[in-house]
């Protein structure tokens, strides 16, 4: 399953290269959207199918509410360390690394406020992200255990990968990924633009 | 944000709502496999159609790639070494 969706990515990549005018990319976004819905509502129908669904959700540990914190401050650090190699400012690492997988807005909120070329980065940084994340899941559901499996995807466990999660997890690690997704999701709109401002003293 | 959650609600309430048959539940089942082909066909599209950003993953992709490696990498080691904390904590 992994393969093909690699392939159905790069497949669209070159039909979008080669066939698609780049004055028709807001069709496409908004085609992105409504995708997007059909997925979260698929997976609503199949968390509706799960049997005691409730008493699985007063049994999770109250640890995992930490879940997206954690997954945060480990992408930013590692990010950080990673960069000893690269040679961004730090600061710059971190902004990149904490659009958490939402390449869209981590792109464009740095691309806007601060540089295009680090923008683009972002978007580049987070299409990877997302894209490493679908290949891995099922490797760290199996060798990390199921709850290990909710971080590679970042914000996007709340939709993108969150079917991939579920595919390979249980109804309580789909749950406490949907949940950690969604905090990450917000904390995306604040952190980057914090850092971003940040960043500009150093500049 | 709101949309995404409301889709989520929608699907799971309908399911709750109607007693579909196993035969239907299995069909279904393949729904969201069908919509993240289509997301990940439509994602490509968009970075395939966006000359800059093609021009951009020559010089770009590598670091993008390794940032991206590195906070996957970073954030599993995390949780897994969280979960064994929390577990070890519970049990003594």
């Amino acid at each position: 399953m992994t393969k093909y969706l690699v392939l159905t990515l790069i497949l669209g990549i070159l039909c979008g290269h080669f066939f698609v005018d780049p004055i028709l990319i807001p069709r496409f976004e908004m085609a992105l959207e409504w995708a997007l819905l059909l997925l979260l509502f698929a997976v609503g129908v199949e968390l509706g199918f799960t049997k005691h669904l409730g008493r699985q959700l007063r049994s999770m540990p109250r640890a995992v509410l930490l879940l997206p914190f954690v997954i945060a401050l480990a992408s930013v650090l590692s990010a950080v360390i990673v960069n000893l190699f690269i040679g961004l400012h730090p600061i710059e690492a971190a902004a990149v690394a904490s659009g958490f997988g939402w390449y869209s807005l981590s792109g464009l909120l740095i691309a806007q406020s601060y540089d295009t070329a680090l923008g683009t980065l972002a978007f580049l940084a987070n299409v990877m992200r997302e894209l490493i994340a679908i290949v891995i899941i099922p490797f760290v559901a199996r060798r990390f255990g199921y709850l290990s499996a909710v971080a590679p995807g970042g914000a996007t466990a709340m939709d993108v990968t969150l079917p991939i999660i579920s595919r390979n997890t249980d109804a309580q690690t789909t749950i406490a990924a949907f949940y950690s997704g969604t905090v990450l999701t917000l904390l995306v709109p604040i952190i980057v633009p914090l850092l971003i401002k940040w960043a500009q003293v150093f500049r | 944000m709101a949309s995404i959650f409301g889709a989520l609600v929608l699907g799971f309430v309908l399911s709750k709502a109607v007693r579909f048959p196993e035969k239907a539940q299995n069909i279904i089942g393949n729904l969201s496999t069908v919509a993240i082909f289509l997301l990940l066909f439509i994602m490509g599209i968009t970075i395939g159609a966006d000359p800059e950003v093609m021009a951009d993953l020559g010089s770009l992709g590598l670091k993008a790639f390794l940032i991206a490696a590195a906070a996957v990498t970073g954030s599993i080691l995390a949780v897994w070494a969280g979960t064994a904390l929390v577990r070890r904590v519970a049990r003594d």
